[in-house]
């Protein structure tokens, strides 16, 4: 099912149809971030990545651990925009780069002590585009040329979870995910009319199709002290040229990752988490040559209520996240801190909330450096 | 117990916040992707953008070629060329078949032609790309046969281009060979045209030749204006002795062949050869003379190439042979055309009228001389890109192209290449570059 990294048009649409036309964004190789098969956006809420990621095992919006959805509302919709603005400086160049994302959208519904949802958010994002002074050999002699390449599209993550509510301080969640995705690549060179060669552009298109089951748990062992943890085992990765050829084969990687968050303090709730990603299950799927990284996942975070805003209170958020990219800059493994703050903002009376979180990004690997500021705009609604 | 607040300073505050972020985000909205100032080359950021390109020679490329003569068609010509060599001549033929015999003097009724003064020719001459010697003579002769039922026959008009039909001659000075020339004839000849009744409507045709005036006998290529160009040669004379009564002006006109009236306006006025000794260079592509050559070349490319490739160039290498008449300065300039002619039509010199304008598809062309020799080539790749577009067509043309040159027919020069026949090395050939089909962009 071809779906693309990103939805780019506005976003009112149904729920339907995002879930034929939603997938990862965009970008440019020639980025540290956007190696291999493109950046791992991570399926983190607006509010999650306001405090660095640190509550994801614990956030109904971010489809993460299927157990957290339990901590929704009966029935609520939730969409995010994400636009970044980067800035990759290697070998005293600076490339500057702007792209918008729709990362992330989820419905989800509770019946009798079963809350259910469904998600659609960007697994990988291999959007960017690419064009530079470059000399071509054709024949005997080397042309001055001009290349033009572009990747749009990537993987996305739909997923189906249900959780169940065993008691008030135990639930169990079941996640189901289909992994689809599109990528269309292009290639070409543009030639003087001088040299007498024939500019080209080649494009091939590449599907995706994936699954994997997450399982996740929501304790509460004891007050104020919550405990999330979820996993997430790969079923297999198709890479195929078009429809039909086989290209390479891969897994969805292992995920594990544990949140603990504390609220003893009156007016806030600190947390923190850890994960580990298996990127190297993903090996089979691309060239031999493409270099993978198993990666761990950290972040702290604190989250406080702030002076009342109506009749509801502004929510203030920070937090700190580390973890390594899954695709190496050459031999060197690529890094990506990130600092954030935000705040939440309930409005229409409590049945809609404003999730505002601004992170600014550093990625490094060998000599390249890469900076990112990212907004993240979330806005969840509540019917009822 | 939340602390109590402002209520005015938060909302300043938040709606400030947001709007930072409306306007971060509205910013965002027009993406900026393109991140290949980083790219240089081979570059590990940017791995996985070099493409393999294969470079192969085809040897024979040409499946069948032809020379085919007689390009424009007679009397299609835009200008009439006037040619004087030792191994070529070719005079102009213009047509005046609609001669007036009548006028009406001022104050008076229409009356008979009886006299003849001022009769003379005027002339739109060209001397662009020409070869003129510091004097020229012109010579117009009477080649109008009225014995002679033939319309098209040529012998009886040769067999007039001799001094007793000569109507009219004058020697002019290369700097005189501007714009136009008033070519003086015979006043008596035109009055005892006028009085011909023999073929009903009184007729005058006319022979142009040129010639060294010096005695040198250096050649003279020199043209005409034509009916097709709009500056047609006008025969005029004054039809009584008396400089008030004007002028009566007649343009070309031809009312023979009286069966072939499709034909008629084409023998207004033409280029005739009257003598072709130039050698002919046998198993080679010959282009240009007068009339014109042009040849046909259809190719055998392999489809594994053509099909199924992104061909970045494809050159047609062509080796060029001294043609032994023609000079350093003699430039010609060759054109391939695409042939547009489907397989309905299977006469080759038919499909090699149907063809493409110079530059459509092919952009490339040759310029030569025809003394030059040695390796020319021709960039086609576009024409080649088009095959693979029309392969699975029923209607798609042949993969063949038309080699002509620019004023065709108008210039005696000729430029020969080795044909199909020739050995390897030779004979045409195509050096094809070309990416071929495999995947890419895999990470």
């Amino acid at each position: 099912m071809p779906m693309p990294a990103q939805v780019r048009r506005p976003v009112l649409g149904t729920f339907a149809l995002l879930l034929v036309a939603g997938a990862p964004p965009a970008a440019a190789q020639g980025a540290l971030s956007l190696q291999g098969f493109g950046y791992p956006v991570g399926g983190q809420s607006t509010r999650s990545l306001g405090v660095g990621t640190s509550i994801a095992d614990l956030d109904p919006q971010s489809p993460v651990n299927p157990a957290a959805v339990v901590m929704n509302a009966r029935a609520q919709g939730y969409f995010q925009y994400e636009p970044e603005f980067r800035s990759v400086r290697a070998g005293g160049v600076v490339a500057d780069t702007r792209t918008s994302r729709f990362p992330l959208f989820m419905i989800s519904g509770r019946q009798r002590s079963v809350t259910m949802s469904l998600s659609f958010s960007s697994f990988m994002d291999r959007t960017w585009a690419n064009s530079y002074a470059d000399t071509q050999t054709v024949g005997a002699e080397r042309i001055a040329s001009t290349v033009l390449t572009q990747s749009e599209g990537g993987i996305a993550d739909a997923r189906f979870a249900a959780a169940y509510s065993l008691n008030e301080k135990v639930h169990f969640g079941l996640g189901l995910h289909a992994f689809p995705g599109r990528n269309r690549v292009s290639f070409g060179r543009a030639f003087a009319d001088s040299a007498k060669a024939g500019a080209f552009s080649l494009s091939d298109s590449y599907n995706f199709s994936g699954s994997a089951l997450s399982l996740g748990a929501l304790v509460t062992p004891t007050l104020h002290l919550i405990i999330g943890g979820d996993l997430r085992f790969g079923g297999p990765l198709q890479m195929r040229l078009g429809d039909s050829t086989m290209v390479g084969e891969g897994s969805i990687p292992f995920r594990a990752g544990l949140t603990a968050t504390y609220d003893g303090i009156p007016g806030s709730v600190l947390s923190a988490r850890v994960g580990v990603d298996r990127w190297t299950d993903l090996a089979g799927l691309g060239s031999a040559s493409l270099g993978l990284a198993d990666a761990t996942d950290m972040a702290v975070g604190a989250e406080i209520v702030g002076p009342r805003f109506g009749s509801s209170a502004v929510l203030f958020r920070t937090g700190f996240r580390s973890r390594g990219l899954p695709f190496s800059y050459g031999t060197d493994d690529v890094r990506e801190k990130a600092f954030s703050g935000g705040i939440g903002l309930p409005v229409l009376a409590g049945r809609a909330t404003l999730d505002l979180a601004v992170l600014r990004a550093s990625r490094t690997a060998g000599a390249v450096t890469e900076k990112a500021w990212v907004i993240s705009l979330g806005v969840g609604i509540r019917p009822q | 117990m939340n602390p109590p607040v402002n209520t005015r300073t938060l909302r300043r505050t938040v709606v400030t916040t947001l709007l930072v972020a409306v306007a971060a985000v509205g910013g965002a909205c027009s993406e900026q992707l393109d991140g290949g100032a980083t790219c240089a080359s081979a570059s590990p950021l940017c791995p996985g953008q070099a493409i393999e390109i294969r470079d192969t020679i085809i040897d024979p490329v040409i499946a069948f070629d032809s020379t085919y003569s007689g390009f424009p068609g007679l009397g299609a010509e835009v200008q009439l060329s006037v040619v004087t060599s030792p191994e070529f001549e070719s005079v102009a033929v213009v047509r005046f078949d609609t001669l007036v015999a009548l006028f009406i003097p001022p104050g008076d009724t229409a009356q008979a032609v009886q006299y003849v003064d001022s009769a003379l020719v005027k002339m739109v001459v060209n001397i662009a790309r020409a070869q003129v010697p510091d004097s020229v003579r012109i010579d117009v002769f009477d080649v109008g046969d009225s014995t002679v039922s033939d319309d098209t026959a040529q012998a009886p008009a040769l067999a007039r281009l001799v001094p007793r039909w000569r109507i009219g001659s004058k020697v002019f000075a290369k700097a005189a060979l501007v714009d136009s020339i008033l070519m003086p004839l015979s006043d008596s000849a035109i009055l005892a045209r006028l009085k011909d009744s023999t073929q009903g409507q009184p007729r005058l045709r006319i022979a142009v030749r040129a010639q060294d005036a010096s005695g040198a006998n250096a050649p003279v290529v020199m043209r005409f204006g034509s009916v097709e160009s709009g500056d047609a040669m006008q025969l005029r004379y004054r039809p009584k002795n008396d400089t008030g009564v004007r002028l009566i002006a007649i343009v070309p006109a031809s009312a023979g062949p009286v069966t072939r009236v499709d034909i008629q306006r084409d023998l207004m006025d033409y280029t005739m050869v009257t003598r072709n000794t130039l050698p002919e260079l046998p198993g080679t592509i010959t282009l240009g003379g007068i009339p014109g050559r042009r040849a046909y070349l259809r190719f055998d490319v392999p489809r594994r190439i053509t099909d199924s490739t992104t061909v970045v160039r494809a050159t047609l290498r062509l080796t060029q042979v001294a043609y032994p008449v023609g000079g350093p300065s003699d430039t010609v300039v060759v054109h391939p055309h695409i042939v547009l002619a489907g397989a309905n039509v299977p006469d080759n010199r038919r499909a090699s009228t149907l063809i493409g304008g110079a530059g459509f598809v092919i952009s490339d062309s040759l310029i030569v001389t025809p003394n030059g020799e040695g390796q020319r080539t021709v960039e086609m790749y576009a024409l080649v890109r088009s095959w693979a577009a029309q392969a699975t067509s029923s209607a798609a043309p042949p993969r063949a192209i038309v080699l002509a040159v620019t004023d065709e027919g108008l210039l005696p020069r000729i430029v020969s290449f080795r044909g199909s026949t020739a050995g390897s090395g030779l004979r045409p050939s195509m050096r094809i570059t070309y990416i071929p089909k495999t995947g890419f962009g895999i990470p």
